[in-house]
C-alpha cells in the first residue's frame, strides 16, 4: 500500500504522525512511504533521516493525497485538504469529529474512509492511542504548575519540593487515570505532598499499591474537593469521561477559598476544562489570573514537547498502521476490533454512534459496510 | 537590643529577613523587634501576623535606622539609605562587598558593623547562610530546564521524564555541592537520565551512595565535559568557588556540540558564570539563545520563590541574629568565629581579607577590634 505521512499545518503542532523508524518498519512490510517535506523538522527527524529510512520525500500535500491509498496526520484534515480527500482513501489521524460538523459532511462527502486515533479501544475500554499524550500532559502539568508558583509568573513563591526545614508544596490531582497517574509520579519525585483524588475506590486501591508514600489516596466527593483546594498549591484537573464534556469541579465560588498566588492547571480543557474558570489558552500565552488564582489550560499540552510527544504518539500507532496497510481497511477491521472501533465516517455513512449522535445524523453500524 | 526589620527594596527581591516565627522567638529572648509596614506582604505574612508575634509596625525604613541597634535585610542596603546608617549600628545581611567598591566605602565612612551572611562560616568550610538559598536554586534549575525545554519557549521539545517507551531527557549537572545534589535530587525524581560532574572525589563517593541509581557520577575535567555535553537535554552550572570568580567550564566553541534546543541553566551567574556565553537575566526576561542553546542566567533565582526561600533563609539565619542581639556584636564574635567570619566592615576598618584585596584597601584583623 501507498501511505502518505502529512506535514502538521495546524498552530503550535509541531508533532508528525510517523518517524523515520516507522518508515523503516512500513517498508519492511512491504509498503511505499510517502513522507511530505519537513514533516519531521519540528519532532527532530529531517528530510534525510526519512530518505535514509527508504521514504520519498514529496513536496506538496496535493500530490500526497492524489498518490497515497492511506494518508496520515497526527491531527484532522484542515479546511484546505478537503477537496483533495479522495473516495476510498483511508484518513488515519486523531479527528474528533464530535466537535467538528463541517469536517463531518466533508468525510461523508468524500466517500473516505476516517479512522480517528481517538475511538480505536480495546477490549478493556482503555484507548490506546489517547493514552500515551495524557501520560505527557500528566507529567507536563507537574512543571507548568512548578513553574507558575514562581512569584515572577503570578505564583505566591513556593518551591514543590520544599527544602530541608521547609514545608515542600501540596499538590492536589483531581482524577487518578493516566494524566493523574503520571503527574503524581512527577509530583511525589519531586518531593511534593500529593494528594490524588478518584471515585473508583478499585483503581485508589492500585494507586495506593504503587505510589510513594509522599502520595495520599483520597475518595473523590465535593466535601473533599472544597477540603483539600484550601491547603492546595497545585490543582491538576485530570478527569475524563470518554465522549461526554468533563463535570465541573472546582466552581467560581470555590476558587475563594484557595491560596491566593496558587495555581490550577486544567489538562482536561481539552473536554471543556473541569474548572468553572477554565477557559483555553495557548503555548504562547499560557496562564490568566481568577480571583488570585493562577490557571494554566492550555490545549493540546504535548505539542510543546514535540520530540517526547511524536515519539510516545508513533510507538502506539505504529502497529495499528501497519495492520490496516497489510490488510486493507476491511480485512484489518473484520480481523482486530480495536481497529474497528476507530471507523467513524466510512464510504458516506457514521458508524461511530458518537458522531451521529452529536449531529443528529444517521448512525450506521460498520459490520453493515464490512459484508465482503 | 532593638532589632530592625526592613522590607526589600530591589527589583524582583520579595523575600524578608525575618518571618512572624523568628520575631516571636526574639521576643522570647527579651529583645524589641521593628518591622517596617509590608516587609513580609510577598512572603505571605501580613502586618498583623507580625504584630500577634510582638512586632512594632513601622511606617518608615527612617525610623528603623534611627531606632535599631541591629539591622536585618536580606540584601544590602541601596545608596540613599547609606546616610542613614549610624556608627555602631550593626547591618546583618548579604552584603557581597567585593562586588560593590561604594557600598564598601559607604560603609567604612558610617562606621556600622557590618556582618554579612555570605561569609558566615563553619569550621568545616560550610557557608551556612548561602546553603538554603542554593538548596533553592538547585531544584529550580530543574524546572527553568524542564520549562524552557518546551518548543514554544525556544527548547527542542523533550519532556524531561520521558513517558513510558520514550527515552527521558539527560541531565548533567557540572558541580555536585549543595546545588548540584539539590538539582540532581529533583531530576532524578521526575525520572530523567542525571550526570553529576564533580572534581572531589569523596563528595562523588558520597553522591554515588545516597544517590538513585540513574544519577551518574563523573570526575569533572574539560574531557569529561566534552563527552558528556553532546547528550544533555539540559546542563545546570552549580559550581562556586567561594569568594572568587567561577570558572568557565563550558566554553562558545562546546556549544558547537550541543543539540539545538536544549537549555543551559548557570546557576553560578552570581559569581560570574561557568558558561563562557552566560550573561546575567532577569525573571521578567529570563532567557535567550546562542548558538541555538537557550540560556537561563537569573541571577537571584531564589527571588522568585520568596515563601519558601524567606523560611529557608530565617531557618538559617535566625539562630546568628538572636546570638548577636543577645551578646553584642563583639561577645558573639569572641564566643563564635563563624560570626566572626562574618565581619566585612567594622568600626571604619575592612576586616574580610578578600573585600580588602579587591580594592587594596588596607585589612584590619577583627581579633584586633574585638
Amino acid at each position: 500500500m501507498i501511505v502518505g505521512i502529512l506535514k502538521e499545518i495546524k498552530t503550535e503542532e509541531n508533532r508528525v504522525c510517523m518517524t523515520p523508524a516507522g518508515v523503516e518498519v512500513m517498508r519492511q512490510n512491504g509498503h511505499e512511504v510517502l513522507v511530505e517535506k519537513n514533516a519531521g523538522i519540528g519532532s527532530g527527524f529531517d528530510n534525510k533521516a526519512y530518505q535514509t529510512a527508504g521514504a520519498e520525500i514529496i513536496d506538496t500535500p496535493k500530490e500526497i493525497f492524489k498518490r497515497a491509498k492511506m494518508v496520515m496526520h497526527v491531527k484532522e484534515p484542515l479546511p484546505a485538504e478537503y477537496d483533495l480527500i479522495r473516495k476510498d482513501q483511508i484518513i488515519f489521524t486523531y479527528l474528533h469529529l464530535a466537535a467538528a460538523e463541517e469536517l463531518t459532511h466533508v468525510l461523508i462527502k468524500s466517500g473516505s474512509i476516517g479512522i480517528a486515533y481517538e475511538t480505536i479501544q480495546k477490549k478493556d475500554g482503555s484507548l490506546p492511542l489517547l493514552t500515551p499524550m495524557s501520560e505527557v500532559a500528566g507529567r507536563m502539568a507537574i512543571q507548568q504548575g512548578a513553574k507558575y508558583l514562581e512569584m515572577a509568573h503570578g505564583g505566591h513563591g513556593v518551591l514543590l519540593g520544599g527544602v530541608p526545614g521547609v514545608d515542600p508544596g501540596t499538590v492536589v490531582i483531581i482524577g487518578g487515570g493516566v494524566v493523574g497517574t503520571n503527574a503524581a509520579k512527577m509530583a511525589c519525585g519531586l518531593g511534593a505532598k500529593v494528594y490524588i483524588l478518584d471515585m473508583n475506590l478499585e483503581r485508589l486501591r492500585y494507586l495506593s499499591d504503587v505510589m510513594p508514600s509522599n502520595c495520599f489516596l483520597l475518595m473523590s466527593k465535593p466535601t473533599t474537593v472544597r477540603r483539600l483546594i484550601k491547603e492546595a498549591d497545585v490543582v491538576v484537573g485530570a478527569v475524563l469521561i470518554p465522549g461526554a464534556k468533563a463535570p465541573r469541579l472546582i466552581t467560581r465560588e470555590m476558587l475563594k477559598t484557595m491560596k491566593k498566588g496558587a495555581v490550577l492547571v486544567d489538562v482536561a480543557i481539552d473536554q471543556g476544562g473541569c474548572f468553572e474558570t477554565s477557559k483555553a489558552t495557548t503555548h504562547g500565552e499560557p496562564i490568566y489570573t481568577v480571583e488570585g488564582v493562577v490557571h494554566y489550560c492550555v490545549a493540546n499540552m504535548p505539542g510543546a514537547v514535540p520530540k517526547t510527544s511524536t515519539l510516545a504518539l508513533t510507538n502506539a500507532t505504529l502497529p495499528y498502521a501497519v495492520e490496516i496497510a497489510n490488510n486493507g481497511w476491511k480485512k484489518a477491521m473484520q480481523e482486530n476490533p480495536e481497529i474497528k472501533l476507530g471507523a467513524n465516517v466510512v464510504r458516506g455513512k457514521i458508524t461511530y454512534q458518537g458522531v451521529a449522535d452529536a449531529f443528529g445524523l444517521r448512525y450506521t453500524p460498520i459490520e453493515r459496510l464490512l459484508k465482503n | 537590643m532593638i532589632v530592625g526589620i526592613l522590607k526589600e527594596i530591589k527589583a524582583e527581591e520579595n523575600r524578608v529577613c525575618m518571618s512572624p516565627g523568628g520575631v516571636e522567638f526574639m521576643r522570647q529572648h527579651g529583645h524589641q523587634i521593628l518591622v517596617e509596614k509590608n516587609a513580609g506582604k510577598t512572603s505571605g505574612f501580613g502586618n498583623v501576623t507580625y504584630k500577634k508575634a510582638g512586632a512594632e509596625i513601622v511606617d518608615s525604613p527612617r525610623d528603623i535606622f534611627k531606632r535599631a541597634k541591629m539591622i536585618m535585610r536580606v540584601k544590602e542596603p541601596q545608596p540613599f539609605e547609606f546616610e542613614l546608617i549610624r556608627k555602631g549600628q550593626i547591618y546583618f545581611s548579604y552584603l557581597h562587598l567585593a562586588v560593590s567598591e561604594d557600598l564598601t566605602r559607604a560603609l567604612i565612612k558610617r562606621k556600622a558593623v557590618c556582618i554579612a551572611y555570605e561569609t558566615i562560616q563553619k569550621a568545616d568550610g560550610s557557608l551556612p547562610l548561602l546553603t538554603p538559598m542554593s538548596e533553592v536554586a538547585g531544584p529550580m534549575a530543574i524546572q527553568q530546564g524542564a520549562k524552557y525545554l518546551e518548543m514554544a519557549q525556544g527548547g527542542h521539545g523533550v519532556l524531561l521524564g520521558g513517558v513510558p517507551g520514550v527515552d527521558p531527557a539527560t541531565v548533567v549537572i557540572i558541580g555536585g555541592g549543595a546545588v548540584g545534589i539539590n538539582a540532581a535530587k529533583m531530576a532524578s525524581g521526575l525520572g530523567a537520565k542525571v550526570y553529576i560532574l564533580d572534581i572531589d572525589l569523596d563528595r562523588l563517593r558520597y553522591l554515588s551512595d545516597v544517590m538513585p541509581g540513574h544519577c551518574v557520577t563523573l570526575m569533572s575535567s574539560p574531557a569529561a565535559i566534552r563527552d558528556v555535553l553532546p547528550k544533555a537535554d539540559v546542563v545546570v552550572g552549580g559550581v562556586l568557588v567561594p569568594g572568587s570568580k567561577t570558572p568557565t567550564l563550558v566554553t562558545r566553541q562546546m556549544l558547537k556540540t550541543m543539540k539545538k534546543g536544549s537549555v543551559l541553566v548557570d546557576v553560578s551567574i552570581d559569581q560570574g558564570g561557568c558558561f563562557e556565553t552566560s550573561r546575567e537575566t532577569t525573571h521578567a526576561d529570563p532567557i535567550y539563545k546562542i548558538d541555538g542553546i537557550v540560556h537561563y542566567a537569573v541571577s537571584n533565582m531564589p527571588g522568585a520563590l520568596p515563601r519558601t526561600s524567606t523560611l529557608a533563609l530565617n531557618n538559617a539565619t535566625l539562630p546568628y541574629a538572636v546570638e548577636i542581639a543577645n551578646k553584642g556584636w563583639k561577645k558573639a564574635m569572641q564566643e563564635n568565629p563563624e560570626i566572626k567570619r562574618g565581619a566585612n566592615v567594622v568600626s571604619g576598618h575592612v576586616t574580610y581579607k578578600g573585600v580588602a584585596d579587591t580594592f587594596g584597601f588596607e585589612q584590619v584583623n577583627i581579633d584586633k577590634l574585638v
